[in-house]
């Protein structure tokens, strides 16, 4: 495939509504002349109005305007969108007029001879970027899936929105959006929902006028005196009516898939205390100021023949670290059950919907691995893909618990479970781009998932519990850690608070992260319809979850802080960690 | 002027982007290791001496591998009278036609037929005194294992074991770990995504439909990589390119890992988790001195079987026939659990040597003691404790008439001292076929 068609495949999609926005001159002005930004296809200098979509040159462009789609696309446009007062009118409200058509023409295809000339340094660059993310397959949300697509699709479940409820807290949301440092326009969300409601009811309006049309001309047939002016009356009525049902429905449709992804990807509301800026520290155990090392754990593992670390995506532990690996993860799991946690081994795959139900981007490849199609997948155009998470993860707890009710008995229910955590990147970029067992895409961890009932107090204790039982647990590992909320612009979507347990690296001088409990609330559980039954009532569960430890992470900041030892057995390990086997 | 400006810009463009192809690709083989050219052994091969014996092996073995074609190019290459650009294409073909010969059988095994040989039988199979259940049965009575309405949520035929089955699963992991780390045997902890060529030059293929190996999207990562189906790949690619001490050797390595096959089957007596996608498997693996391989082969079935033997499991071992071996096994056992509740006997482990197929492959080498030669290194595997069959096999040979379970006593110290698998006091959650939430289900 030459990069011109991968190039097609990774526009993004805008409704027919907000490219009507678009057609306006002084937006269109600005579309076609933007700014250069590196980011999008052809520095965002080759744009299609009408697609909404970027090229990577003139010629790509020129080639687009003459495609079939971009011919269907001005077609589609002819017909002024469906607005408000056309779907009052269509309901009564007024007259009928039938909506304008108006001439939709090509913008002016770009002159490649007078393009300015582009400095040759700067090209190989675009084609870079064009390369680099060759092809996301969009075709949109898996966990909501519209009317029109459910003909294709099949999809597993439908996610609850409160949208009224969020913006009801609109103090909150918008707190919670800015904290994170996210662009999201919520006043504009909250106008086009209103507009969603209205067309909506419109809908439920013109269904309810057809249904008392053909019980009004059922009557008429059966009466004996024919009304026959009256019968053609209402059948002009009722093929009219017909008409405007399938419009509304159609604009419901487009105005859902509009709304809905936006809805879907607010953020949490913010626990008060999530600090807006900065860590803020809960405690600290056996403190020591570090100099400077020069050795990063990468050198130190290899000095005491432990460690043979190649990329982020292959490192080898061997001998005693292996069998550390082993026994921390064991260490973690049996305290856990000792504090009446479940032992589960999950599975290490999740399907797309689960993904986004977590609140995580199930496009992205470098948020979870995306495998290539299998056998099982039903059809090249399914959304619901087959992801590696690893099953020591959060969206492999979520598969388990998603359209399911626990009974109230059951509730707290914890569980943990040992196993791997696969991540392609890493979250932070700083990690990332140091070589070495922090930024490692794949962890032996241990991971706990927590289901509460509906109450707030309760899922806090539980919380705070599970932060103390952890830190004793460190506590007892011996070395030295610190626990510090997170600010907001450091949590996931799904999180409100984020508990992180962190040790120092005296190679990078920064905490890294070993582990973490976070509060979820009722966020995923809303959307993967996670619940429990108390009297005959369904209510959703509030959810606490969290890594106990990611290994290499510990025994990264471990080679570290002891980059003096003789031998890795030499390092002192608590009895409790080396009963198994060392 | 200006078309020709624009042919020229363009032509510098793509040459651009191929450089940066070429770069990358560079780096990547790089970082990965470069992958060995395979040095096999032509003087055998291609000697028309053995063409008749090595036919009558990919026959015997009914293997791939065209060994007429491999002496046609091979003859036409001695001769020297192809152009240059031709003895190229011939010389890939060359390669390609030579990498697919199988590897030798051992002769006592050629004698077989088609039929496989029981070697030795340990234990009887348990008289029960009422009709034993099935895994399944058991697992749903007592509630340890979730298979159910997974497949849209968590993948095909996905598993999730519960409570302590998932104790279980870690018990025997430490079991057989401190049984390998007794025989001396180094631990390791491998990376599950692996670089294709990898797999490849271990003798399974990563392409075509039949594949069983999962992949990354390769739109979306750069490089093929594969995620890997058994530790062996793992551990193969951890010893490419390596010279060992002699001292070294006999090298034991052992690596505990989740594998991933995209393998399906829709056979009765392989349903519930019999065969799986993915799953928890403790891998050996072992490098020795070229001669010594046939002997090592038997010390290790004998530590399969005393494995199995303490865990109460009646197993018999079976001499594997030529056309079982696949491509780089010279010899193969496979060990059979019964499985009261399948009446049957199920595969639970196997082991293999592989002689030099695979070392020449990925180009392991030692240097011989007494002449400092440098020879190619004979490698075995063998699985030490694959998790959901071996759950199979004991939960259906032990247990009781009352759904429970006994657990065997060896791997009691690694429970908390339990000895039996009792019904999992968390009840059961209940499923919501709806898609819908119920319109009252709402917090407050």
């Amino acid at each position: 495939m030459n990069w011109l068609q991968l190039d097609k495949l990774s526009h993004t999609f805008l409704s027919i509504f907000q490219i009507d926005e678009d057609l306006k001159e002084e937006n269109a002005k600005q579309l076609l002349n933007q700014e250069t930004d590196l980011d999008k296809p052809g520095n965002a200098q080759f744009y299609c109005l009408h697609c909404a979509r970027y090229f990577i040159n003139d010629q790509a462009l020129n080639e687009h305007f003459r495609t079939k789609v971009h011919k269907r696309r001005l077609k589609a446009l002819e017909l002024e969108p469906y607005t408000i007062e056309e779907s009052e009118r269509a309901a009564g409200k007024g007259s009928y007029v039938a909506p304008k058509k108006r001439k939709i023409e090509t913008q002016t295809p770009i002159d490649a001879t007078e393009q300015k000339s582009q400095d040759l340094g700067s090209l190989p660059l675009q084609y870079i970027r064009a390369m680099q993310w060759p092809c996301f397959r969009r075709y949109g949300s898996a966990l909501y899936i519209t009317g029109d697509e459910a003909k294709g699709i099949f999809s597993v479940l439908t996610p609850y929105i409160d949208v009224e409820d969020r913006f009801k807290e609109m103090p909150a949301l918008k707190q919670s959006i800015e904290l994170r440092g996210m662009q999201i326009d919520v006043d504009r969300l909250k106008h086009l929902w209103e507009v969603l409601k209205t067309v909506e009811a419109d809908k439920h309006k013109i269904e309810a006028r057809r249904v008392d049309v053909t019980n009004r001309i059922k009557e008429l047939r059966r009466g004996t005196d024919v009304a026959t002016e009256e019968m053609e009356k209402l059948k002009v009525q009722g093929k009219l009516l017909r008409e405007d049902l399938k419009a509304t429905v159609k604009a419901v449709w487009e105005l859902q898939k509009t709304v809905m992804t936006k809805v879907l990807s607010l953020p949490n509301n913010l626990h008060s205390d999530t600090p807006s800026e900065g860590t803020k520290l809960v405690s600290e155990f056996r403190h020591e100021s570090v100099i400077k090392q020069t050795e990063s754990h990468v050198g130190v593992g290899k000095k005491l023949d432990v460690l043979d670390y190649v990329n982020p995506m292959c490192y080898y532990l061997k001998g005693d670290a292996a069998l550390f690996e082993l026994c921390v993860l064991d260490y973690f799991a049996e305290k856990l059950g000792s504090h009446a946690f479940i032992k589960f081994c999950n599975s290490d795959f999740g399907r797309s919907v689960v993904v986004e139900g977590c609140g995580l981007n199930h496009e992205d490849p470098s948020v979870t691995y995306i495998l290539q199609d299998t056998g099982d997948i039903l059809h090249t155009k399914d959304v619901n893909r087959l992801h590696l998470v690893g099953g020591a993860s959060l969206p492999s707890f979520c598969s388990f618990h998603a359209k399911q009710i626990i009974p109230v008995t059951a509730l707290p229910l914890r569980l943990v479970a040992v196993g791997r955590q696969y991540t392609p990147n890493s979250q932070n970029l700083e990690e990332a781009n140091f070589p070495g067992l922090f930024g490692a895409s794949q962890a032996a961890s241990v991971e706990l998932f927590i289901s509460t009932a509906n109450n707030l107090s309760n899922m806090m204790d539980e919380f705070e519990r599970t932060v103390v039982a952890l830190t004793d647990m460190y506590k007892e590992l011996g070395f030295p850690f610190r626990v510090v909320y997170l600010p907001a612009q450091s949590l996931r979507l799904y999180e409100s608070l984020r508990a992180s347990f962190q040790m120092y690296s005296s190679y990078l001088q920064s905490y890294i992260e070993i582990g973490h409990v976070s509060v979820c609330d009722d966020y995923i559980s809303k959307r993967l319809l996670i619940r429990y039954e108390v009297e005959n009532r369904q209510r959703f569960t509030r959810i606490v979850s969290g890594t106990a430890v990611s290994v290499p992470r510990l025994l990264g900041c471990v080679l570290e802080l002891h980059h003096e030892a003789k031998s890795f057995r030499s390092i002192p390990f608590p009895q409790a960690v080396r009963r198994q086997l060392f | 002027m200006k078309i020709l400006n624009i042919t020229f810009q363009s032509l510098c463009c793509a040459k651009h982007v191929y450089q940066y192809k070429s770069l990358k690709s560079l780096y990547s083989v790089l970082r990965n290791g470069e992958v060995p050219e395979p040095e096999l052994d032509i003087d055998y091969l291609c000697n028309d001496k053995y063409k008749s014996e090595i036919e009558e092996n990919i026959k015997r073995r009914k293997g791939i591998g065209n060994i007429d074609r491999v002496h046609e190019l091979h003859n036409k290459l001695r001769n020297g009278a192809l152009s240059e650009e031709n003895s190229v294409d011939v010389i890939k073909e060359f390669k390609e036609e030579l990498k697919l010969i199988p590897n030798k059988t051992c002769p006592l095994v050629a004698v077989y037929g088609d039929n496989p040989k029981v070697v030795k039988a340990i234990g009887n199979k348990r008289k029960f005194d009422f009709q034993p259940k099935e895994f399944t049965e058991i697992t749903k009575m007592l509630h340890l294992v979730r298979t159910d309405n997974l497949s849209n949520l968590s993948g095909h035929k996905s598993y999730y074991l519960m409570g302590d089955l998932a104790e279980m699963e870690q018990a025997l992991v430490w079991f057989t770990i401190k049984k390998l780390l007794e025989r001396k045997f180094q631990l390791i902890s491998v990376p599950d995504i692996l670089p294709a060529h990898i797999i490849e030059n271990c003798g399974m293929t990563t392409k075509g439909d039949r594949t069983q190996v999962y992949m990354l999207d390769d739109k979306l990562y750069k490089g093929d990589h594969c995620l890997s189906g058994t530790a062996e790949m793992s551990l193969a690619g951890y010893l490419m390119n390596r010279e060992l001490r002699v001292t070294e050797l006999p090298l034991r390595l052992a690596a505990v890992s989740r594998c991933y096959r995209a393998e399906t089957s829709r056979m009765a007596e392989e349903r519930g988790i019999y065969r799986v996608h993915q799953f928890t498997k403790v891998e050996m693996f072992l490098v020795t001195e070229c001669n010594s391989s046939a002997a090592m082969l038997e010390e290790l079935r004998e530590l399969q079987e005393q494995m199995f033997a303490s865990l109460g499991l009646h197993v018999q071992t079976i001499d594997m026939p030529p056309h079982e071996l696949g491509a780089p096994a010279y010899r193969k056992y496979d060990i059979e659990a019964w499985m009261p509740g399948r009446q049957m006997f199920g595969e639970v482990s196997s082991c293999s040597d592989c002689t030099d197929y695979q070392s020449r492959r990925l180009n392991i080498k030692y240097r011989q003691r007494e002449t400092g030669s440098l020879l190619h290194a004979h490698t075995l595997n063998g699985t030490a404790c694959a998790v959901p069959r071996m759950l199979i096999a004991l939960l259906e040979t032990h247990q009781h008439a009352d759904g429970t379970v006994a657990i065997p006593e060896p791997l009691q110290p690694y429970m908390k001292d339990k000895v039996t698998v009792n019904r999992q006091d968390f009840p059961e959650m209940k499923f919501v076929k709806s898609k819908y939430a119920d319109p009252k289900c709402k917090n407050d």
